[in-house]
C-alpha cells in the first residue's frame, strides 16, 4: 500500500499538507509520515488543509493528535484549514480545536504562518 | 382434529414458537430419542404452557402411536390431592386418546363414571390404579397413593404397549410437596419413574436448579424457553393493536419487545391497557406511560403481586440490594446493605423465601438478582413507595426516568385545569421546546410589557430562549412542613438535548402560588428551604427553581429570586407559555400520525473490508437528502454511522464477519441500527465532550462512542443473541424548532 502523501506544498519555510477526502487511520498515517519528513528537513510551520475532507473519523483524529505532538516537540506552528461545519464539530467535541487554530482557508492559515514567530 | 382439549389463546395471538412446536413434537413421536426428557426452562409467563397445550393438540389430532398427557402441577397442593387429581387427569386423557373422544378429557366425568368408561373399553388393567388409589386412600397410605399415581404412565405404557409423552408442567411446583412434614419432596419419586426410561416426558421449570443432582445428565436435554424475538413481538402486538384498532409505530414496538424481554403475558396487557384507556403506541411516552401505569396499578402490577408475595420491609430490602448489585452480593454484604444486622436470621430466610419465588439465586454464597425487568420495576415500585416512603407518582417518575436513562425518550400529553394543574400539566409537556427567556423573568416582563400592549405572543419571541428539557416524570412534593396549600410544590424531572444520560438528567423544581396575595420574601425562604431539602433527597446535580404567582411577586421578593437565579413567572407570562407549548404539542401530535405512513426501511450489510464504512455512509447521504436533511446534518450522521461501523468491526469476534446496517426512514427521524456479529461494543470510555483530548496522558482512542452521542439524537445499545446492536436517532427538526447544542 502506497504510504506517501501525494498532495502537500512547500513555501519557505512553510509546508501543507492536504489531507485526503476521508481521514481514517490509512490517510491519516500518509499524514503524519509526510508531517515527519517536513518535521525533521526543519519546515516546522505545517498547516494542514481539510479543503477535500469530507469525512474524518476518531482514528484520524487520534492520528491528528500525534501531529499536534511531534510539531510541538520541534517548538513549531500547525494550523488546520479549510474545515467543513460537521468536521469541525467533530474536532470541537473532540477537543482539538482548544489547541491548534482553524482558519477559514489555507490563504489565511499562510498568512498567520509567515508572520509567526517561532 | 380441530377442536381443542385445553383453553389456548387465538391463534392470531400466538407468535414465534413454531421451532420448539416441532422440535418437542419430534422429540415425543421419534423412536430414537437422544435423550429420554426434555427439561423446558423458562421465565415466569413467557409462554410455556401455552407451548405445551399446542403440543398436545398436535400429538392428539395428528398421530396415534404416542398418548400424549398433559399435567400442570398447581400450588399449595398436598401430596395426596396430587396423587388423587394427576391419577383422574391421567386416566381420562389415556382413554380419551385410545379412544379419540376428547370430550372425555374435558368434560367433568366422575370416577365412578370413569371407572364404568374403562370397563367398557376394555381396559380393566387401567382401572385398576383407580381402585388401588381407592384402598390406599381409604387405609391413608399416602405413600401407597403417591406411589400408584407416579408410577401409573410408565406401567400403563408397559402394559398396552402404547408409548406415552408426559408433559408436566410447572413441575417445579412439586418440589413444595412433601408427603410428611421436613420429609422428602415428591419430587424424588417422581424422578425414579421418569427415569425409568420407559416413557419419554417432558418438565417445565423456571431455573436449572431443579434437577440438580437427580437425573443422570445423558437421560435430559435441557431446553431454554426464551422471549419472543423482536420480530415475533413486534407481530404479536401489531396483530393485537389491529384487532383494537391501536396506533402504533413500529420503532416503538421494538422498545416494547426488548423491555418487556418478548413476554407476551407482559405485551398483551400493553396493548390490553392501550386499548381500555384509548391510547395509541406511537411515541415513547405513550409506551412508557402505560408501562408505568402497568407495573404500579394496573394488570402486570397486580398479577406480579399475586405470584410475588413480598411479606416484609426486609425483604423489600434485599431484593433492591440484589437488584443494585448486577454481579451478585455476598451475604454478608447483604447484611451490611440491609441494616438490620441484629436479626440475621429474618434476613435468611427471607433469602429462602426470594429464591423460591425465583427473584434471588444462591450460588456459593453469592445472592444473585434473576427475575425478568419488569419484575425488577415492580420491586423498585414497591420499594420506593413502601421502604423510603415516595409518593406512587414519585415512584412512578422513578422507574420512567431509569428506564429512558437506559434508551428511551418521549414525547408531549395534554390535559390542564386551574394553576397548580396547569403547572404540572405544562411541566409535563416540557419537551425540548425553546421558549421566550423572557416568560422566565418576571421583572424583565413586568419592565418591558408592564405599561405596553403587546398584541400577540409572537412579540416576546424577540428576546433570548431557554431551553425547556424533556420532563419524564412529575410528582408532588408532598413533605413541606408547612404553607402546603397555599403554596404547593411540584418536582419534574427530565433530561436536556433529549441525551438520556446523568450529564443531561435535570430536576425542575416548581413552587406555584394561586391565592390572592402576591408571592412575599417569606414564600421565597420557605420555597429555597424545601428546593434545598428536595436537592438533598434526590440527589440531584442539575436543578432549576422556579416560582409561578397568579398575583405576582413583591419587589423584595422578586429581588431575592433574582439573586437567587430562581425563574420568575405570572398568570400572564403563564398564559403565554402555555399557548406556546400547546402550539408545539400541537404539531408534534400531527406528526405522529404521520410518521407510521411512511416507514421505509434499507438494509446493507458489510464486509469487513477496508473503507466499507464509507459505502452505508454513501447510503445513508442519499437517503438523508431524500428525508430533506441540509448537508451539515447529513455528514454529521455520516460521521456517527462511520464509527459506529468501525467499532462494530473493531468489537466482531468471527475474522469474516459482517457488520448488518438497518436505515429505517420515518416522517420525523431516521433510524440507524448497527449490529456485529461478535463481543459488545458498549460504551467503555465516555469522557465529557469538549475535554477529551488533554496534552500530558491523553487517551487516543475510545472517543467514537462520545462522538455518536454528540452528532446524534439519541444513541443507545442493545444486547443481542451473538453480538450487540447499536441504535441512533436523528430527529428532522420542525420549522421553528432550534437544536440546543
Amino acid at each position: 500500500m502506497n504510504k506517501e502523501l501525494n498532495n502537500c506544498k512547500e513555501l519557505g519555510d512553510c509546508v501543507v499538507l492536504y489531507a485526503d477526502n476521508y481521514l481514517n487511520d490509512i490517510e491519516g498515517e500518509k499524514l503524519e509520515i509526510a508531517c515527519d519528513t517536513f518535521l525533521n528537513k526543519g519546515k516546522i510551520k505545517v498547516v494542514i488543509d481539510f479543503g477535500n475532507t469530507e469525512l474524518v473519523n476518531s482514528i484520524g483524529v487520534s492520528i491528528l493528535i500525534g501531529i499536534m505532538e511531534k510539531v510541538r516537540e520541534k517548538k513549531g506552528v500547525l494550523l488546520f484549514s479549510s474545515l467543513k461545519k460537521a468536521n469541525h464539530y467533530v474536532l470541537d467535541v473532540l477537543g482539538l480545536t482548544k489547541h491548534v487554530p482553524v482558519l477559514q482557508s489555507e490563504d489565511e492559515a499562510l498568512k498567520k504562518l509567515l508572520v509567526a514567530d517561532v | 382434529m380441530g377442536s381443542k382439549i385445553f383453553h389456548t389463546c387465538h391463534d392470531e395471538e400466538f407468535f414465534g414458537r413454531s421451532s420448539e412446536i416441532e422440535e418437542i413434537y419430534l422429540h415425543a413421536t421419534s423412536t430414537l430419542k437422544p435423550a429420554y426428557g426434555i427439561y423446558l426452562i423458562g421465565k415466569r409467563w413467557i409462554g410455556k404452557t401455552e407451548l405445551l397445550k399446542r403440543v398436545y393438540h398436535r400429538l392428539f389430532g395428528e398421530q396415534n402411536k404416542v398418548v400424549p398427557i398433559y399435567y400442570r402441577f398447581k400450588s399449595g397442593c398436598s401430596a395426596e390431592e396430587f396423587a388423587d387429581d394427576f391419577l383422574r387427569d391421567f386416566t381420562k386423557q389415556y382413554l380419551a386418546f385410545l379412544k379419540r373422544q376428547p370430550e372425555i378429557v374435558t368434560e367433568d366425568i366422575s370416577v365412578n363414571k370413569l371407572e364404568r368408561l374403562l370397563a367398557d373399553g376394555d381396559m380393566v388393567y387401567l382401572s385398576q390404579f383407580l381402585t388401588r388409589h381407592s384402598i390406599s386412600k381409604k387405609y391413608d397410605d399416602r405413600f401407597a397413593m403417591l406411589n400408584n399415581a407416579v408410577k401409573a404412565p410408565h406401567q400403563t405404557a408397559l402394559h398396552y404397549n402404547t408409548p406415552v409423552f408426559l408433559m408436566l408442567d410447572d413441575f417445579d411446583l412439586a418440589a413444595g410437596m412433601h408427603l410428611h412434614e421436613r420429609g422428602s419432596g415428591i419430587v424424588k419419586e417422581f424422578t425414579k419413574s421418569l427415569m425409568s426410561g420407559s416413557i419419554s416426558y417432558l418438565v417445565t421449570g423456571y431455573t436449572r436448579k431443579l434437577f440438580q443432582g437427580e437425573p443422570s445428565p445423558s437421560s435430559i436435554e435441557v431446553m431454554d424457553l426464551l422471549g419472543l424475538s423482536i420480530e415475533a413481538s413486534m407481530g404479536l402486538m401489531q396483530e393485537m393493536s389491529g384487532l383494537y384498532h391501536i396506533n402504533c409505530d413500529s420503532e416503538i414496538l421494538a422498545v416494547a419487545a426488548r423491555q418487556l424481554d418478548g413476554n407476551p403475558v407482559y405485551m398483551k396487557s400493553i396493548i390490553a391497557a392501550a386499548q381500555r384507556s384509548s391510547r395509541d403506541l406511537v411515541t415513547l411516552k405513550d409506551f412508557m406511560d402505560l408501562y408505568a401505569e402497568e407495573v404500579v396499578d394496573g394488570n402486570i402490577g397486580f398479577s406480579l403481586s399475586s405470584v410475588i408475595q413480598i411479606k416484609s420491609l426486609t425483604a423489600l430490602r434485599i431484593l433492591h440490594a440484589c437488584m443494585k448489585a448486577k454481579h451478585g452480593i455476598s451475604e454478608e454484604e447483604l447484611m451490611e446493605n440491609v441494616k438490620v444486622a441484629d436479626d440475621r436470621n429474618e434476613i435468611r430466610a427471607s433469602i429462602v423465601n426470594l429464591c423460591k419465588l425465583y427473584l434471588l439465586e444462591a450460588n456459593c454464597g453469592v445472592i444473585k438478582w434473576i427475575g425478568d425487568r419488569v419484575s425488577e420495576d415492580y420491586i423498585h415500585y414497591r420499594y420506593e413507595t413502601e421502604v423510603k416512603g415516595r409518593s406512587t407518582a414519585e415512584a412512578k417518575t422513578s422507574i420512567i426516568r431509569e428506564r429512558l436513562k437506559q434508551g428511551f425518550c418521549i414525547q408531549g400529553i395534554a390535559g390542564y385545569g386551574k394553576m397548580e394543574e396547569e403547572s404540572r400539566w405544562l411541566l409535563k409537556m416540557f419537551n425540548g421546546q425553546a421558549v421566550p427567556r423572557i416568560l422566565f423573568r418576571n421583572h424583565d416582563f413586568l419592565f418591558r410589557y408592564n405599561e405596553k400592549t403587546y398584541k400577540t405572543e409572537d412579540v416576546v419571541q424577540e428576546h433570548g430562549t431557554v431551553s425547556l428539557p424533556q420532563i419524564v416524570g412529575c410528582f408532588d412534593h408532598e413533605k413541606s412542613e408547612h404553607n402546603q396549600r397555599e403554596f404547593p410544590i411540584l418536582v419534574g424531572h427530565g433530561f436536556n438535548n433529549r441525551k438520556y444520560d446523568s450529564e443531561n438528567e435535570v430536576t425542575w423544581i416548581a413552587g406555584v402560588k394561586e391565592t390572592l396575595a402576591a408571592v412575599h420574601i417569606g414564600d421565597v425562604e420557605h420555597f429555597i428551604r424545601e428546593c434545598s431539602i428536595i436537592v438533598a433527597d434526590i440527589k440531584a446535580t442539575s436543578v432549576t427553581r422556579w416560582v409561578i404567582s397568579k398575583e405576582g411577586f413583591t419587589g423584595e421578593a422578586l429581588k431575592r429570586l433574582s439573586v437567587e437565579g430562581i425563574y420568575t413567572t405570572d398568570a400572564v407570562q403563564l398564559r403565554i407559555l402555555r399557548n406556546l407549548i400547546e402550539e408545539s404539542g400541537k404539531r408534534n401530535g400531527f406528526q405522529n400520525t404521520r410518521q407510521l405512513a411512511s416507514l421505509k426501511e434499507f438494509d446493507i450489510i458489510l464486509p469487513m473490508s477496508t473503507k466499507a464504512e464509507l459505502v452505508a455512509a454513501k447510503a445513508v447521504e442519499e437517503i438523508g437528502t431524500e428525508m430533506g436533511f441540509d448537508d451539515y446534518t447529513i455528514t454529521q450522521i455520516k460521521t456517527a454511522l462511520v464509527e459506529a461501523c468501525i467499532n462494530a468491526f473493531e468489537h466482531s469476534k468471527v475474522k469474516r464477519s459482517k457488520v448488518y446496517c438497518r436505515f429505517i426512514v420515518g416522517d420525523d427521524r431516521l433510524v440507524l441500527q448497527i449490529q456485529n456479529e461478535g463481543k459488545d461494543f458498549e460504551p467503555i470510555l465516555s469522557p465529557r465532550a469538549g475535554d477529551i483530548y488533554k496534552p500530558a496522558g491523553h487517551i487516543k482512542r475510545g472517543w467514537g462512542i462520545e462522538l455518536m452521542k454528540q452528532l446524534m439524537d439519541e444513541v443507545r445499545f442493545e444486547k443481542m443473541q451473538g453480538g450487540t446492536k447499536l441504535v441512533m436517532v436523528k430527529y428532522r427538526k420542525k420549522n421553528g424548532e432550534e437544536k440546543h447544542e
